[in-house]
């Protein structure tokens, strides 16, 4: 198949999806399971297209340059700027479209059981898979900014539509923040544009025509932080986050951990690194700040909090600290570290979340102290939440540890105080995961036979369980395959960066 | 004898006709009693649907290397007319289905009300058309006093009809406005031709003129100093002719105002943009502040409308290709918001249900279908990305800064900022934790066809944005070129 109607097809087949599922009926339960059924189909064809089609494609990065699919229509032509339907891939974004079109399947799956608003969920599901999927599929900066945008109102639906307490509040909170977020995330856009002359959006073209300088490179720096930022749940802006994950129904809870960290990464290489590199350079002290505040505060959050949902949020916001630390070290192997947390993260998080999230379900509630024990004997929601923990803390033949190894080691040479302290963090946020996991799954001190247990996973959440941590597994692996491709992307990203940087005097 | 001229006007004549037989109904010639009002809209939707496909036609045997621009006297078919011929109809058909439910305020008057919907969009051909500054001032007419009289229909109601004597005598002095403006021109330039204004030398009296036809045109639209009137007359009088005022209103601004601006006076521009600058700033600044004030949601849209119109006299300070095609872009976008955020609130008031924050806090849990509808329109009217309103503003920015009007680029990006905090409260209003309160009634079918085109629509003008823009463009040439 032409790469660019595959690209095309995987981020535009859910949204056809979406339309469909909105007008079957759902009266029956025979009509909710076509729901159901149409939804996985939706997210499965994207899937296979990318394994067969894409990866096929682009072919081993290991034997030297791969190939870069895409598509480039004009959408606008003949005014003040030109607007492109442009989508493409590259060694920054190859994994992490994968990764969505992998997870969403997964995230259907853990919907499966849900009774209300079938057909809704499910929609507003597709629709995210395609914000998703476009915002890592494009090469244009507008559509980067459109596909930024449009997940707000669906994951706030979602999110808002939820029965537990909190649930639209944290819609809202989630609604006002995102929404800021991507406003000036296009203010940042808008900006670049006209300080630099470029008459187009094209992520080639701004990243090497007429450089940002001085003060407005500093501004476009930290809008673009604070857009990115903000859905990277960084330290002082994770309220949403957890608010969120706490509030909402757990595949909705998975889907917002999916659609933040991941996406927040990828921004900050893709736009600030790659299209304001003076600016990321004035930022420097700032956001090493951020990456540590963010790690330590997540993590003795996660220590803190007595419920076991907004425990584990706090964890997962707590590795945007050392993939913060691996963006602004600007080597080409911590840039490549940072995305590759971002790529495991789509598989750990909602992994953690489901495990936590099925616990507190059954178990009537997600406080510490009413589920101790209580999932002792759900061996496999206990295997589900090690292998996502063990990950997390950057065990070898886990997806995360590539991640955390390269960013440890590309950021050490340039900071290495501060990249010494963000590993004692990474000890600290693994250290929260145990206390976060003892609780329900070990639980020292409560005696198992006196704890009402909680049923094991089983049916479609099980499979949804088993597909995420088979891909943690997997992928961490056969890292030494998969790894080159980020590597082959941010080698441009950080030779530009090192190329603005002001020269070191030797001896000072 | 030759009647081959008749085909020059046959997308307006068709419109005419159209109206003849909705009087027809009225005057129950066919029809039983009953059924009337939807005979008679079933008869407008048929001739509106003509006309645009006459229109269409039109406009596919004008593309060619010269294009051949027909004129008859004062009355001109060109490209630019072409765009507001497919435009117009279609306006209208939109009208006739998202407001059917609310006609039945109307009645028995309902033919009645179709009939002058369809003078009226023969009254933004007509403008379109203009060649003449009578014909511009006839047309602009045409436009707004059969509908001030189709909202004076329901009876019953003296407030109603106080608002439609209110609106009438402020859009006759709108008009008498515009007629100033255009008296001043004629004296500047000893005509009343367009084709013989264009060499007007900047002046102050020229500046002056400028002004006052844009007060008098877009004044209707709500624009300064008329921001603070034209939200409650749309919420006084019923939604049906008020949707149909503000939809048809739009499209006639718009033509009248590029003819005459950009197409006629384009070379003594540095003369009056910064007039007509002052006006859409003040605007674009004032009408979304109002609407954060309101707790109606339909004020609220109202004033948000307000707004989003005034960005065309943004567009016309930059006499250009791009910037004219921005301009019609614009509109283009703005109908389907309207009408079906207008046709989508009377429903809900029809349903039993208020508009205000208190009736519609907590609709998102109680009819998804509603809420989502509503947060779709109103990102819409708050230029949200990637709905036709953002990059129709992105447009008009440019076109000030081309200008040179940095400030009024700055009034437009403070503007967008105050529409998009006013949609997102009431989206939040939507999302609110208080859910208690009964689920909506849907629509009748004709208004969810209306809605949902008028929602397609939407879509389908951001998708196939590109295209758009060069059709706009063509039909950009010819008000540049003069007539």
């Amino acid at each position: 198949m032409p790469s660019d109607v595959s690209l095309t097809l995987i981020v535009f087949v859910p949204l056809i999806g979406a339309m469909v599922i909105a007008l079957l009926p759902v009266r029956t339960d025979l009509e909710r399971f076509r729901v159901r059924t149409g939804a996985l189909l939706a997210t499965g064809l994207p899937l296979a297209i990318a394994i067969f089609d894409l990866l096929g494609e682009v072919g081993n990065p290991a034997q030297g340059a791969i190939a870069q699919p895409s598509i480039d229509a004009p959408w606008l032509r003949g005014f003040y700027f030109q607007l492109d339907y442009h989508l493409g891939v590259d060694g920054l974004s190859l994994m992490l479209l994968f990764a969505i079109t992998a997870v969403f399947p997964a995230l259907v799956l853990a919907s499966w059981r849900m009774r209300e608003r079938t057909r809704s969920h499910f929609a507003l599901l597709l629709i995210a898979e395609t914000s998703l999927a476009g915002f890592f599929a494009t090469q244009d900066l507008m559509l980067l900014v459109v596909f930024f945008w449009l997940p707000i109102f669906p994951l706030a639906l979602l999110v808002g539509s939820g029965s537990r307490p909190g649930a639209r509040e944290a819609g809202r909170r989630l609604l006002v923040i995102q929404s800021l977020g991507a406003a000036a995330l296009l203010v940042a856009a808008l900006l670049m544009l006209l300080r630099t002359g470029n008459t187009t959006f094209n992520f080639v073209t701004l990243s090497t025509v007429g450089p940002l300088k001085g003060a407005p490179g500093l501004i476009v720096a930290g809008l673009l932080l604070f857009a990115f930022g903000a859905r990277m749940a960084i330290f002082p802006l994770q309220r949403w986050l957890l608010d969120g994950v706490a509030a909402a129904p757990t595949p909705v809870a998975m889907l917002l951990v999916v659609s933040s960290l991941p996406v927040g990464a990828y921004g900050l290489v893709r736009v600030l690194l790659g299209m304001d590199p003076r600016g990321a350079l004035q930022l420097v002290v700032p956001v090493l700040l951020l990456a540590v505040l963010t790690l330590y505060w997540s993590a003795l959050r996660a220590v803190g909090e007595r419920d076991a949902r907004r425990a584990t949020a706090a964890l997962l916001a707590g590795v945007s600290g050392p993939v913060l630390l691996g963006i602004i070290s600007f080597s080409e192997t911590s840039l490549a570290g940072s995305l590759w947390l971002a790529f495991a993260l789509t598989f750990i998080a909602p992994l953690l979340v489901l495990a936590i999230g099925a616990v507190a379900d059954r178990g009537g509630g997600a406080e510490i102290t009413s589920i101790a024990g209580r999932a002792v004997g759900a061996d496999r929601l206990k295997l589900m939440f090690a292998v996502g923990a063990a990950s997390l803390g950057g065990v070898p033949f886990l997806v995360g540890f590539p991640g955390v190894f390269q960013v440890v080691v590309g950021s050490f040479a340039e900071h290495r105080f501060i990249t010494a302290v963000v590993i004692l963090g990474i000890g600290l946020l693994a250290y929260a995961a145990w206390r976060v996991g003892t609780g329900p799954f070990w639980a020292p001190g409560v005696e198992p036979e006196l704890a009402e247990p909680i049923a094991d996973s089983r049916g479609s959440e099980f499979y949804a369980g088993w597909w995420l941590a088979a891909a943690a597994v997997v992928f961490g692996i056969t890292a030494g395959y998969f790894v080159p491709y980020t590597v082959h992307g941010t080698d441009l990203v950080a030779a530009r960066v090192s190329s603005m940087a002001p020269a070191k005097v030797p001896g000072k | 004898m030759n009647l081959a001229f008749l085909q020059d006007f046959a997308p307006l004549g068709v419109l005419l006709l159209g109206a003849v037989a909705c009087l027809g109904v009225e005057g129950g010639i066919y029809g039983s009693r009953g059924d009337r009002g939807s005979l008679s809209r079933w008869i407008a939707l048929a001739f509106t649907g003509l006309a645009f496909l006459a229109a269409v036609g039109f406009w596919r045997s004008s593309l060619g290397p010269a294009p051949p621009d027909v004129e008859h006297g004062s009355f001109l078919v060109d490209r630019f007319a072409l765009f507001f011929y497919a435009a117009a109809p279609a306006t209208a058909a939109a009208i006739l289905l998202t407001g059917s439910d609310l006609e039945e305020q109307l009645d028995p008057h309902r033919p009645l009300y179709h009939a002058l919907v369809l003078v009226s969009t023969s009254g933004v051909m007509l403008t379109a058309s203009g060649a003449d500054l009578l014909t511009l001032l006839v047309g602009v007419a045409t436009v707004s006093l059969p509908l001030i009289l189709g909202s004076a229909l329901r009876k019953v109601d003296p407030v109603t009809v106080r608002s439609a004597a209110r609106s009438l005598v402020i859009t006759g002095a709108l008009l008498a406005t515009f007629a100033a403006g255009e008296a001043i021109l004629a004296g500047l330039g000893h005509a009343t031709q367009l084709s013989r204004l264009e060499a007007l030398p900047p002046s102050p009296l020229l500046g002056l003129a400028v002004v006052l036809i844009a007060v008098g045109v877009a004044g209707p639209l709500g624009a300064f100093p008329l921001t603070w009137w034209r939200a409650g007359a749309t919420a006084a009088v019923p939604l049906g002719p008020a949707l149909a005022g503000l939809a048809l209103g739009a499209l006639a601004a718009a033509a009248a105002l590029l003819r005459l601006l950009p197409g006629t006076l384009g070379a003594a521009i540095p003369g009056w943009n910064v007039g007509v600058g002052v006006a859409a700033a003040l605007t674009i600044l004032i009408a979304p502040a109002l609407a954060w004030r309101q707790r109606s949601l339909l004020a609220a849209v109202g004033y948000l409308f307000v707004g989003d119109a005034a960005l065309v006299l943004v567009g016309l300070t930059w006499s250009s290709r791009p910037a004219t095609a921005a301009v019609l872009y614009l509109v283009l976008g703005l109908v389907p918001v309207v009408t079906a955020s207008l046709g989508l609130l009377g429903a809900v008031q029809l349903s039993g249900a208020g508009d205000g924050m208190v009736h519609l806090r907590g609709l998102a849990s109680r009819s998804p279908l509603h809420a989502g509808l509503l947060a779709l329109l109103l990102s819409a009217l708050a230029g949200l990305p990637p709905l036709t309103g953002f990059f129709a503003r992105l447009m008009v920015v440019e076109s000030s800064l081309e200008a040179g009007l940095g400030w009024l680029a700055v009034a437009v990006v403070l503007g967008a900022i105050l529409s998009a905090a006013v949609a997102l409260r009431w989206i939040l209003v939507l999302l609110d934790p208080q859910a208690e309160g009964q689920p909506l009634e849907l629509p009748s079918r004709a208004t969810l066809i209306g809605i949902g085109l008028s929602v397609a629509a939407l879509a389908g003008f951001t998708v196939t944005l590109g295209p758009l823009m060069g059709i706009a463009a063509r039909a950009a040439l010819a008000p540049l070129a003069g007539p």
